[in-house]
């Protein structure tokens, strides 16, 4: 549970109160141990500033010592910035205005500050009686919160709590400004992204678009691709990847995967090439196409999975060779590296998702297009926005409706400035679980051995998931039981491959075409990864992981 | 209205159930019942309504002790090296001063 406080208590310890202060530090010290989030109230800075000075003034003069105005002062302001280091500041809000007609507007303040949050997850602690006697929940004192049973934190799947606190002034100032500006789309908010997003990668253009989904859309659109295209990609990626090239008329080709990577398998998809161009399905599992027409071989989608790049040597040497272009999904990869270049740099255009769980993530739906083609970065611009042309209302191609929002965009560009380290920190956290879940772990029964992911050399993930494989099935199962029965949340990423899926049933391949695929299908799961991830939750994890099971 | 309590491991039971209004009441105990001070017996006698592990109380007493090095540190200081005070900010601190916030 969180805690705002109200004046009394920062008062309280700023000023030493001699009955008080004692407790009040310990309310605030246990909370901020059991992993809540201590809260100062912006609207109250004055009120925590005059109120400090006066009572150290009163203090101090009964111990006999009077204080000029200066070293209240002083003291007031010294003491408000060391306790302010390590505190959340919660926005004043408008409907935290106007309360004169309340018979305490400070505490009225407050409360509404209350209704805004969610109950349970926070109280105010105060030692005002009148507060307290309100007989509100969400309002304890030091004495109440302390004696309250302190409740078991959850690990979380993913963080993005601990993520907003650390760059809220920022994320609030962005979205206040979008609102006062009225830019809602295409703001100036867009473009700053755009920019450094394009540098951040290292590429030409950064087109921002409404979703990865959208990405994905635009970057095929851009290439005219239609009936009768074959496009390659893996069948271990989210339906996105290949809804795509269905929704356009053009054929999914499924490519088995690499068995340690989970990205498509480059000597696989030579062998798939082949098979499209000779129309020959003995060399390579191939689609039902509409009255059994010859496909012909257009592109490339390689995913870069949970977050590890594909590998872009060897696909680009095939898609050059064959006269076709890649377009790398990225969605999971922002921020990864392949052989020195950054994800989302290593295709003809690279798409990536803001979706919220996703390393950059937005709160909704986002994403962008990234490319170095002059030409391709018009068309993407066009397609965004229904097909623009020159002039507004003629069009010059069929496009979409494809824009990024400016709050969107101005979310993420608070985000960006933490991301960095945000990679830093998840590499660190993939690291530890490395290091926990490997066999040399104590305890660890070989019979139980999960394998965890391998990152080829030069290659960085940006660890959008954490994924292990059990042994089997039924192992799986046994794993997942065991973390759900202590609250540990885990997904599957993902349990049906595409081609067996109903939705491209239509495509007619079976059950056995691409074994490695539906092996890990059948395997595969993720564990709780976010940057703030503690070594301490990690432990658990592992620990419940790698016991030995009960015979 | 009167009731007995039963004062035990630093909290008061009363003997009766009791439904109260309010969370906070003044119970009046007679001073002939305040035990003196006494060391070897205050485990017996101080009242221990809450309870806080040794880490929590470290941090606790850390910032505490943070506060009052500040308080040493800043009153040392001359006041050329204080912050000055305006005559604006000193007539809303003296709007403050009616205020009882103990």
């Amino acid at each position: 549970m969180d805690l705002l406080l109200d004046v009394n208590i920062v008062v309280d310890i700023c000023a030493l109160r001699e009955k008080f202060s004692a407790i009040a530090a310990q309310a605030v010290e246990q909370c901020i141990l059991s992993g809540g989030k201590v809260w100062l109230y912006a609207g109250s800075v004055q009120t925590y500033d005059y109120n400090l000075r006066n009572e150290l003034r009163r203090a101090y003069l009964s111990k006999g010592r009077q204080l000029s105005n200066a070293q209240c002062a002083g003291l007031s302001k010294a003491t408000l910035i060391e306790f302010a280091k390590d505190k959340n500041w919660l926005a004043a809000l408008s409907a935290e205005g106007n309360v004169f007609e309340a018979q305490d507007p400070e505490d009225e303040q407050f409360i509404r500050a209350l209704d805004r949050l969610i109950p349970g997850e926070i109280a105010l602690l105060t030692r005002d009686e009148q507060l307290l006697n309100k007989q509100d929940p969400r309002i304890l004192s030091p004495e109440q919160y302390l004696t309250r049973r302190p409740e078991a934190r959850p690990i979380d799947f993913i963080d993005l709590k601990g993520q907003q606190n650390d760059i809220r002034p920022a994320l609030e100032t962005g979205i206040h400004r979008v609102l006062h500006h009225g830019q809602y789309i295409m703001g100036p908010e867009v473009k700053e992204l755009e920019e450094k997003l394009a540098a951040y990668v290292g590429a030409k253009h950064a087109i921002g678009c409404a979703s990865g989904t959208d990405a994905l859309l635009m970057a095929l659109m851009a290439y005219g691709v239609g009936p009768g295209d074959a496009i390659f990609t893996t069948p271990f990626t989210f339906i996105a990847t290949a809804e795509v090239i269905s929704l356009l008329g053009a054929t999914p080709v499924f490519v088995d995967i690499d068995p340690v990577t989970f990205n498509i398998d480059p000597a696989k998809l030579e062998q798939a090439i082949q098979a499209v161009k000779t129309n020959d399905g003995s060399l390579h599992p191939l689609p039902l196409t509409p009255n059994a027409l010859p496909l012909r071989p257009r592109g490339i989608i390689p995913v870069d999975l949970f977050g590890l790049p594909a590998d872009y040597d060897a696909i680009n040497a095939i898609a050059r060779d064959h006269g076709l272009f890649v377009i790398e999904d990225a969605a999971q990869s922002f921020g990864a590296e392949y052989k020195g270049k950054k994800a989302c740099s290593l295709a003809d255009i690279a798409c990536t998702s803001f979706f919220p769980a996703k390393p950059l993530g937005c709160y909704g739906d986002g994403g962008t297009c990234f490319t170095d083609d002059d030409g391709l970065a018009a068309a993407l611009d066009s397609i965004r926005v229904h097909g623009k042309g020159s002039h507004k209302y003629d069009n010059a191609r069929i496009g979409i409706n494809g824009r990024l929002d400016t709050l969107q965009a101005a979310i993420l560009l608070a985000k960006f400035d933490i991301f960095p380290e945000e990679v830093t920190l998840r590499q660190e956290v993939a690291n530890r679980y490395s290091s926990l879940l490997s066999p040399q772990s104590s305890r660890f029964t070989p019979d139980a051995s999960l394998l965890t992911p391998h990152v080829p050399a030069g290659y960085t993930s940006a660890w959008a998931q954490y994924s292990v494989l059990a042994k089997d099935e039924a192992h799986r199962a046994a794993l997942l039981k065991r973390l759900q029965e202590v609250k540990i949340p885990a997904a599957i990423y993902y349990p049906k491959p595409l081609h067996l899926q109903t939705a491209f049933a239509f495509l007619g391949y079976k059950d056995g075409d691409f074994p490695v695929t539906e092996d890990m299908a059948g395997r595969i799961f993720s564990i709780p990864m976010h940057p703030y991830l503690s070594e301490e939750n990690q432990k658990t994890v592992a620990n419940v992981l790698m016991e030995r099971e009960e015979k | 209205m009167e009731i007995q309590t039963v004062w035990q491991n630093g909290v008061f039971k009363p003997i009766q159930p009791l439904r109260l209004k309010h969370m906070l009441v003044t119970i009046k105990v007679p001073d002939e019942e305040i035990a003196d001070f006494d060391p070897a017996n205050e485990k017996e006698y101080t009242s221990e309504p809450y309870k806080t592990t040794p880490v929590v109380q470290g941090r606790a007493d850390a910032l505490l002790i943070r506060m009052e090095q500040i308080h040493n540190e800043i009153l040392a200081l001359p006041e050329d090296q204080l912050p000055t005070v305006t005559d604006k900010q000193l007539e809303r601190i003296r709007a403050m001063e009616m205020r009882e916030d103990r």
